[in-house]
């Protein structure tokens, strides 16, 4: 308990980077990312804005399956090569 | 009695060439001064190019995406001399100038090392944070340079340079060739 009260309390936003350490929650991360850069790019090249957030999620959701794909491809690749 | 010939007809008016000033407003044209700006600022360029929901989605994504990279890896990930490559994407914001700007400032005003004793001005990412915090902030620049691109060179025949209501009652349509 101190040890992460000091962890918080030493954080200093934007100067220190997030305590995330090695651990699984930076794929988390990956959540955010793939949202944002499917609206901005989607705002780019979408005629009318209205078609937004439909367009925007439809990619959104590409990018996690072949993501997924990809990541199940490459982690059968070290398991059987 | 032989019949009235038929009226001769009437010659139709040539059609009318459009004037040079018409001309120029439907031509493709460059937008450097709003390219130089969407560059400054994410979306400010289609802000002064009279998109502002384009301009507030696209500041927003961007800049968001900018700040989150800053958020998770610390300012140690925007430093031109330890990784230039990763740098290239980032100065395609012009706020990662001022951020590397600031932390060689900080790096040259600290005396001592950056162990923890000494207090160091901001702590050295490493691991997954560095990785998010460069892959955010580096996105963030590539998206930018889409949207420079977008404002750069501008067709007004595909519409997008009118308000909605003008385009409206002027009857744009979408022009082919344009893909979303």
């Amino acid at each position: 308990m101190t040890a992460l009260l000091s962890t918080i309390l030493a954080y200093r936003p934007f100067l220190d980077p997030l305590p995330i350490g090695n651990s699984a929650a930076w794929v988390w991360l990956l959540v955010p990312l793939v949202v944002l850069v499917s609206v901005a790019y989607k705002t780019i090249k979408l005629h009318d804005l209205q078609e937004l957030p439909k367009k925007s999620a439809i990619l959104a959701l590409q990018i996690f399956i072949f993501m997924g794909l990809a990541a199940g491809v490459l982690w059968a690749i070290t398991l059987f090569a | 009695m032989a019949a009235d010939p038929p009226p001769p007809p009437i010659p139709k008016d040539p059609p009318a060439s459009p004037s040079p000033a018409a001309r120029r407003a439907s031509s493709p044209r460059w937008n450097f001064a709003a390219a130089f700006l969407g560059w400054l600022l994410p979306g400010l360029g289609h802000f002064v190019l009279s998109q502002p929901q384009r301009a507030v989605v696209l500041g927003t994504t961007i800049g968001t995406l900018w700040l989150s990279g800053l958020l998770i890896g610390g300012i140690s990930v925007i430093d031109r001399n330890d990784h230039p490559a990763w740098f290239l994407g980032q100065m395609l914001i012009a706020p990662s100038f001022a951020a590397n700007h600031y932390r060689d400032k900080l790096v040259r005003d600290h005396d001592g090392t950056f162990d923890p004793e000494d207090n160091p001005p901001f702590e050295p990412a490493f691991a997954r944070a560095h990785e998010q915090g460069t892959l955010f902030t580096s996105l963030a620049g590539l998206l930018n340079l889409l949207a420079i691109i977008d404002v750069l060179y501008r067709d007004p025949r595909d519409g997008r340079d009118a308000s909605p209501k003008s385009t409206a009652s002027k009857g744009a349509t979408k022009p082919p060739g344009v893909t979303v």
